[in-house]
């Protein structure tokens, strides 16, 4: 999986490309805490090119909205495009704990 | 495909390897005729199984991947069985409870996943394995 991260004033806009699983899901946590520490509490997490996510994907999601609105912030997600990874977020109820956009520009906007 | 076919792995329990499962379980059913929304299916069977392999390196076998995973996966044009064995700790799947839906938790969809997305998920400690056994009618 590719991480790419861009920072927009207060936001950090984190678009991460290829498969999120267990057995990336531990780095990107550590990358995502390092921007919380250096004082970023406001995320968008853009899923639209992560064609699949396993439990430990959605294990860093929650643990990134938990600490980051523990410093006032919040986490705001983009869709995966594939349908089946969509469905996935449903299932989870991911949609109704998460503000979810169709784009990464919709959702820099909710902030 | 008519009749019943098995397709054997032996993986190391290791996350490195996960998608070598996927990528199988893809190919398998990519042959089968007809499915309904196929992507969909072929990536629930995916995840299901790729969520009980990670309970297996994780506690199976402590993340030590000097050990294996026995998989087989027997399919015919309507079913999917998928058996995944290891020789590491039991595991108690009714210790794991249900997540709370309303609620973002951080633990506890693996199971609750690999359930949802397959008709029957069994397991079985014996004195010298343990056997997970995923099945699921196709749709078509």
């Amino acid at each position: 999986m590719d991480i790419t991260i861009t920072q927009h004033q207060t936001i950090a806009e984190v678009t991460l490309t290829g498969r999120f699983d267990a057995f990336n899901a531990d780095k990107l946590r550590e990358q995502l805490y390092s921007i919380i520490d250096q004082g970023t509490n406001q995320f968008v997490l853009d899923l639209s090119q992560t064609p699949f996510l396993d439990s430990a994907a959605m294990a860093v999601l929650v643990s990134l909205l938990k600490r980051a609105r523990q410093q006032g912030g919040d986490v705001k997600l983009v869709w995966p495009q594939q349908e089946a990874a969509r469905r996935i977020l449903n299932l989870t109820r991911f949609d109704r704990v998460f503000s979810m956009s169709e784009t990464a520009t919709a959702a820099l906007q909710t902030f | 495909m008519s009749e019943e076919t098995t397709v054997e792995l032996r993986l190391p329990a290791s996350r490195q390897f996960l998608t070598v499962l996927s990528a199988v379980i893809a190919a398998v059913m990519e042959r089968i005729e007809n499915l309904t929304d196929r992507d969909i299916q072929s990536y629930n069977v995916q995840l299901a199984a790729h969520e009980i392999c990670v309970n297996i390196v994780a506690h199976a076998y402590a993340e030590n991947p000097i050990n294996d995973i026995a998989i087989k996966l027997i399919v015919n044009s309507q079913h999917i069985r998928i058996e995944m064995k290891d020789t590491g700790q039991p595991f108690d799947p009714t210790s794991v409870p249900e997540p709370n839906l309303d609620e973002a938790q951080v633990h506890g969809y693996g199971l609750f996943l690999a359930r949802e997305l397959m008709d029957t998920v069994d397991y079985q400690s014996y004195s010298d394995h343990n056997l997970w056994i995923l099945a699921k009618n196709f749709e078509f």
